[in-house]
């Protein structure tokens, strides 16, 4: 599959879906599969996915190490802590495909079809007759709208939301559901309803669902638990009855005989358990930790394997936002000096081997980013918003300043000085003082876990050079989360990850209603009524290039307010294994999935 | 503190009387204890209602957020004040807070613990379930503390005044004045994954226990609890030994042990049918304080520095979680299980030594 | 070997006892050196290890940049905020100039290596390596034994008063006065400090005064109860008895009976106090709810060691000087417990 293709493919989508604006003769139209832009990549009667390995041997186990704890078994409602995997134990409608040309697609799982109307309005799918729930109940239309309801009344908090646009769902009959949208259907939705885990209606009727509780749950997927114990531990096991194991979508996943996941209150102790072959995986999510926790001699041997898994998605972008209801970060040039003086190249080189690349973005690594000037289309969108952007939108390429990585950074030290002297900030006796409010500028940054303070340590040394005097807040968990709500921060780090397509979260992320909202992800609280009509433009859009278009002029409207300090980017995942367990060839583009591996042990 | 060796059956009307008002007393203090708590509770920056927003956000407010980057991608959703409203039913916050404590008051009168917040299962079911750690630590502390302790206090009181003695003391003290913990965090460093890894790094038993033979599990059990019995052991051996150290010195001076050496009895012997009896009620009557001491004391760093899933890391990560249930009923627990071993304590202590007297001064 | 008659009171003719009274006390008077010694040095920790020299000569003039701030300015520099003279750039300025007079170790508490990746093990440069921040471990060591030491007296200083009223208080009156004092000390013993604390920490960022007080206040009741149970012991002896028939008032008696023998039982576990409050900080330290970040703190040294078991040195740096104040102190007790040894008949130790 060449790029040509696929940019003919997702052209073809665009016209697809303009096409969908105007009257067709086609109401509705049947498939196996949907796709967000465009068709999906495999066609009907595929045999298996490219990253599969339809060969892999069924055998073998794979013990998980994991952190914290869980109380509960109840995956699908808020309360408890529950424990990894327990998604294995249940099948849903569609499944998505991952393969590196597609941006978002879904197969049919326990739909064998299904049937879109023209307008979105409506979803009808035909679930396959064979399947069945692991008591040997078959898996009918029922429970589907029963699942799909008790979702919607008490399920979890994002998937209440998943399902928030569906008016109503319908019974056909046992084997065909129906799910109406009415006005609000869109492509999206319709992607999003095939995410749904299917519970046993006959199982739920005599439990209360708003409850946690340790019963182990009945489901229709390929695992099913064999032992728990709470907190600690929790075995899940192949099913050699499972209904679905032939399936083109299922063809070289699910090859561990037995998953054990194991609970661990300390990372140190969970690599001892990998290094002494208790544990044979653990995915770490953090980098200072992977280069100096994961070491010693079964690494160097080669018997563990280090693994730095990269993928082709979005990534995780870290920056540190500034609480703009402050009056200090109020000109754009204080903003922009402070962005200034950080020095990424030297923070990366010694506290992460290089490892990190920096954020340039927060859409890093999708198409909604922005490189190099202005396209046409880009244009159009900002053109008519030019008397509220910073001149430099519409005329130059962004880049953020680098250096040598000395650490000294005195360069760009000194341009942030002509920034803080033009925004009228003047050092007064070691202290940046505004020469007209006379307020100091002080920062005080709030960080989620002491973890942070090594990024930021020296980011503080060098502010002072500035006459910047800043201190550091670490709160966890509820009082950090207190803190935060109550806006009670100068500087705060904070995750974003785009999603493709975007939509709502990226509303109350960025957009000036929601900067009052306490719980909004609006945390700097960005009041700008161009990223408003940006943001809108990128939510309601549903072509490609639309998408690309208005996603692109966003970025840049980001960036040339300096609204943020992007720090680092992370599109790999971290995984060390004992090496008997094997992976695909080729990776799935939104990172691996366990699911496909397998232990090469012969029994 | 002397010890009178004479007839010591204190059991007057004047003991029976305070033993009656200081059972009495217990109460009025429990009371005051669970108040105090339940207020510096609501006191905290933060409560359920915000834990449970906060999770639901994705932000984790476990024990491991302390120590560890967690790696919070927050979902973007929002909270509206519907579901706050509904979080705040849910765990009673929607009522004042004199109803929220007659409540929690009119429970524990009754001796019922409640069920946590966010885990929904019976607190003293909880606490059940993590006894056996706690248990295994406490009780291997004492065990260990009293073997070793004892022997010890007999050899230094021999010795008294000579190298042995001197050495051994300052030792137990410096092992006495430096926290538990550091103790525990240099065994850590040292045998445990530092300089050497001679030992398991988590919890009670090895992940494989249940595949291992009865021998190689409990030799797994003890290997896992080696370093945290160490540690406790380290700082609790000092005034156990002090202490058996001195009432032998102590009964030795006494007159009585040379009539019985002229009566013809063995140094030994007298040692053995005289001296080590009346020795051990004072170190009997140290028994409940050191108990107290060993399971509320020192445990809660240990157990968090080794991973230890006991009833105080719970308790702590209650706290953390804002799960006021869970940490209510562990200290209730706790105070109630403290005053009566206080009283035990006390009442041993003035039968062993009957001139102590709490009667008021008339001036 | 056993000698049946040996008491422990009278034996101020016993050869080996004074031996090793003498030794004791040898011992006591230097630990007592080395401790106030390490103090003096961590009070002038600013003056050995520091990112600032003692005296700079630049085109003829002479300045003291430890004392005062100069702005960069002063040295050609670009800035107007106080020089880095770690700066490579500043040090050539102040070299082509002049000379600058460093102290023996470059770094302060927050300095930081900009050329070594951290956790970094022990140097030339850097004498017990870089923490995980990069800084460096010695001059926060050094820093952080000030404040602790400091925190510590602090706390002991009121601890004592408190316990010595409250506990001759309770001790002398009994009846009802030692019933609600024995309550409090069984309330206050019951309130976990860490609540305390952390509610505290969390409505105000706790400062070196309130963390003190807060722990001063719920750590006086165990020695209350050692004061007690002396007070109830010498109220017992038979001139102290016939004082009150005589009818001597009660303060009168308090003052010139009661109090120094209470105070000598003080005394002797002052020490243990001492290092009670020390323990106390570096456990808050290193749960998080202590000083504010960016403190010299030995717990916050001992939570990165836990953290980073490839780096022992940061934990083992950590736990190593609590072990030699600890020490120090007890060996000071010790010739402290045997200076008072005429005065009384044993050691005590609190449970």
């Amino acid at each position: 599959m060449d790029i040509q293709q696929s940019i003919r493919r997702l052209l073809g989508g665009a016209l697809v879906s303009i096409a969908a604006f105007s009257p067709s003769v086609l109401a509705e139209y049947t498939s196996h599969g949907i796709s967000l832009y465009g068709e999906p990549k495999y066609t009907e009667h595929f045999s298996h996915f490219d990253y599969a390995n339809p060969n892999a041997p069924k055998q073998g186990e794979l013990v998980m190490a994991e952190m914290g704890s869980f109380d509960s078994l109840h995956q699908f409602i808020d309360l408890g802590k529950k424990p990894r995997g327990l998604f294995w134990l249940y099948d849903r409608l569609t499944v998505r495909g991952h393969d590196k040309d597609e941006i978002k697609t879904r197969y049919g799982w326990l739909a064998e079809k299904m049937t879109i109307a023209d307008d979105y309005s409506s979803v009808i799918y035909a679930l396959r007759k064979e399947a069945k729930f692991s008591d040997g109940y078959p898996v009918t239309a029922e429970d589907v709208a029963y699942s799909l309801n008790l979702y919607r009344e008490s399920g979890l908090s994002n998937i209440k939301s998943r399902f928030k646009m569906v008016k109503s769902v319908e019974v056909i009959d046992p084997l065909t559901v129906k799910i109406n949208f009415g006005d609000d259907g869109s492509r999206l939705q319709i992607l999003n309803s095939g995410n749904l885990p299917v519970l046993p209606k006959h199982i739920w009727q005599q439990k209360d669902f708003t409850q946690p509780s340790l019963d182990i749950p009945v489901g229709s997927g390929p695992y099913k638990v064999t032992s728990v114990d709470p907190g600690r531990g929790i075995t899940y096991a192949l099913r050699d009855d499972y209904w679905g194991k032939n399936l083109p979508v299922n063809k070289g996943k699910y090859n561990f005989k037995n998953i054990k996941v194991e609970y661990f209150r300390d990372r140190n102790a969970a690599v001892q358990a990998l290094k002494s072959n208790d544990v044979n995986y653990i995915a770490e999510t953090n980098l200072l930790r992977w280069n100096k926790l994961y070491q010693g001699d079964v690494f160097s041997a080669g018997t563990v394997v280090k693994d730095k898994i990269n993928y082709d998605a979005p990534s995780f972008v870290t920056a540190m936002v500034f609480n703009l209801r402050q009056a200090k970060f109020d000109d754009r040039r204080t903003r922009e000096a402070l962005v200034t003086a950080f020095d990424f190249e030297w923070l990366n080189k010694k506290a992460f081997n290089n490892q990190y690349t920096r954020a340039t973005s927060l859409f890093n690594n999708s198409f909604l980013a922005a490189d190099g000037l202005p396209t046409a289309q880009e244009k159009a969108v900002l053109t008519p918003l030019s008397a509220q952007l910073p001149a430099q939108v519409l005329s130059s390429e962004f880049t953020l300043p680098s250096t040598d990585g000395s650490g000294r950074n005195r360069q760009n030290l000194l341009k942030a000085q002509t920034l803080l002297k033009e925004a009228g900030w003047k050092v007064k006796s070691n202290k940046l003082v505004h020469s007209v409010t006379g307020e100091v500028m002080t920062i005080n940054f709030l960080l989620p876990s002491p973890a942070m303070k090594p990024a930021i340590g020296a980011y503080i040394q060098t502010l002072k050079k500035l006459g910047i005097s800043s201190n550091i807040t670490v709160k966890t968990g509820t009082e950090y989360y207190k803190l935060l709500m109550q806006r009670q921060f100068d500087m705060t780090p904070s995750q974003y990850k785009v999603r493709i397509p975007p939509n709502t979260e990226l509303r109350s992320s960025l957009k000036s209603e929601f900067s009052g909202v306490a719980s909004s992800y609006n945390i700097s609280g960005i009041q700008d009524p161009a990223i408003d009509e940006l943001v809108e433009g990128l939510v309601q859009s549903d072509s490609y290039a639309d998408t690309q278009a208005y996603g692109r002029a966003l970025d840049r409207v980001l960036k040339w307010n300096y609204y943020y300090l992007p720090l680092w980017a992370r599109n790999f995942q971290l995984v060390a294994y004992q090496n008997y367990i094997e992976k695909p060839l080729q990776a799935p583009k939104y990172g691996y999935e366990v699911e496909f591996w397998w232990d090469e042990r012969s029994k | 503190m002397k010890l009178n060796s004479g007839g010591m059956s204190a059991r007057s009307n004047m003991f029976n009387l305070y033993f009656i008002r200081r059972l009495l007393l217990v109460f009025p203090t429990l009371f005051i204890i669970i108040s105090l708590n339940f207020f510096l509770l609501q006191w905290l920056p933060g409560g359920p209602v915000e834990a449970a927003l906060a999770k639901q956000q994705g932000i984790d407010s476990s024990a491991n957020a302390l120590f560890y980057e967690t790696d919070q991608i927050t979902n973007g959703q929002l909270i509206d004040d519907q579901l706050r409203d509904k979080i705040a039913r849910e765990y009673g916050f929607d009522k004042p807070l004199w109803q929220r404590y007659t409540e929690t008051l009119s429970r524990y009168l009754s001796f019922e613990l409640g069920t946590s917040y966010f885990s929904k299962l019976p607190v003293g079911e909880l606490i059940f379930s993590k006894l056996p750690v706690s248990l295994s630590l406490g009780f291997w502390t004492l065990f260990l503390t009293y073997l070793i302790a004892i022997p010890l206090g007999v050899m230094k009181a021999n010795n008294q005044g000579g190298m042995f003695d001197s050495t051994s003391s300052l030792l137990l003290f410096i092992a006495y004045a430096v926290p538990t913990f550091i103790i525990a965090i240099m065994l850590l460093i040292l045998f445990s994954g530092g300089v050497f890894s001679w030992f398991p790094l988590r919890g009670l038993v090895s992940a494989n226990h249940a595949d291992l033979s009865i021998t190689g599990q409990l030799l797994d059990y003890f290997w896992h609890l080696c370093l945290p019995v160490a540690a406790c052991v380290a700082s609790g051996l000092a005034s156990l030994t002090v202490l058996t150290r001195n009432s032998i010195i102590d009964q030795m001076a006494q007159p009585y042990l040379d009539t019985a050496i002229c009566m013809g009895e063995s140094r030994t012997g007298a040692m053995f049918n005289h001296v080590l009896p009346n020795s051990m009620l004072v170190i009997v009557a140290r028994l409940p304080s050191d108990l107290l001491s060993i399971f509320i004391g020192g445990t809660l760093l240990v157990e968090i520095v080794f991973s230890l899933d006991g009833v105080a890391l719970l308790g702590f990560e209650a706290l953390l979680e804002r799960d006021y249930p869970v940490v209510l009923g562990i200290l209730y627990c706790y105070s109630l299980l403290g005053l009566v071993l206080n009283l035990v304590g006390d009442l041993i202590y003035r039968w062993v030594d009957p001139r102590v007297d709490f009667s008021e001064v008339n001036g | 070997m056993m000698d049946v008659s040996q008491g422990v009171v009278n034996e101020q003719n016993n050869t080996k006892k004074s031996n090793r009274r003498f030794s004791t006390l040898r011992r006591g008077k230097y630990a007592a050196v080395v401790f106030f010694i390490l103090f003096l040095v961590s009070l002038c920790s600013e003056l050995i290890a520091n990112d600032k020299p003692l005296l700079i000569s630049y085109k003829g003039t002479l300045f003291f940049p430890i004392l005062v701030s100069y702005p960069e300015t002063q040295f050609g520099g670009d800035f107007d905020s106080e020089a880095d003279y770690t700066d490579p750039f500043l040090s050539e300025q102040i070299a082509k100039q002049g000379w600058a007079l460093w102290p023996f170790v470059h770094y302060s508490y927050s300095t930081i290596n900009y050329e070594l990746s951290y956790p970094s093990p022990p140097t030339s440069e850097n004498w017990l390596g870089l923490d995980d921040q990069g800084r460096d471990v010695f001059a926060r060591l050094l820093y952080g034994i000030r404040i602790s030491l400091g925190f510590s007296f602090f706390i002991t200083l009121n601890i004592a008063l408190l316990a010595l009223v409250a506990g001759t208080l309770q001790g002398y009156f009994g009846g009802l006065v030692d019933l609600f004092g024995q309550r409090v000390s069984e309330i206050l013993g019951s309130v976990p400090v860490m609540f305390v604390v952390m509610i505290v920490s969390s409505l105000i960022q706790p400062s070196f005064f309130t963390l003190s007080m807060i722990l001063a206040l719920f750590g006086w009741h165990y020695l209350a109860q050692l004061v007690r149970a002396e007070v109830l012991r010498t109220r017992q002896l038979e001139y102290i008895q016939s004082a009150f028939i005589v009818g001597v008032p009660d303060w009168r008696i308090i003052w010139r009976h009661i109090m120094p023998n209470a105070l000598i039982a003080t005394l002797s576990s002052l020490p243990f106090v001492f290092s009670g409050a020390l323990g106390s900080l570096i456990t808050l330290d290193f749960l998080g709810f202590g000083l504010p970040a960016g403190y010299p703190s030995l717990g916050e040294l001992i939570s990165q060691g836990k953290n980073n078991l490839h780096a022992p040195w940061l934990g083992l740096t950590g736990c190593g000087a609590i072990l030699l104040i600890v020490t120090l102190v007890v060996l000071m007790s010790e010739a402290i417990q045997e200076w008072l040894s005429p005065y009384k008949d044993k050691d005590h130790v609190e449970g």
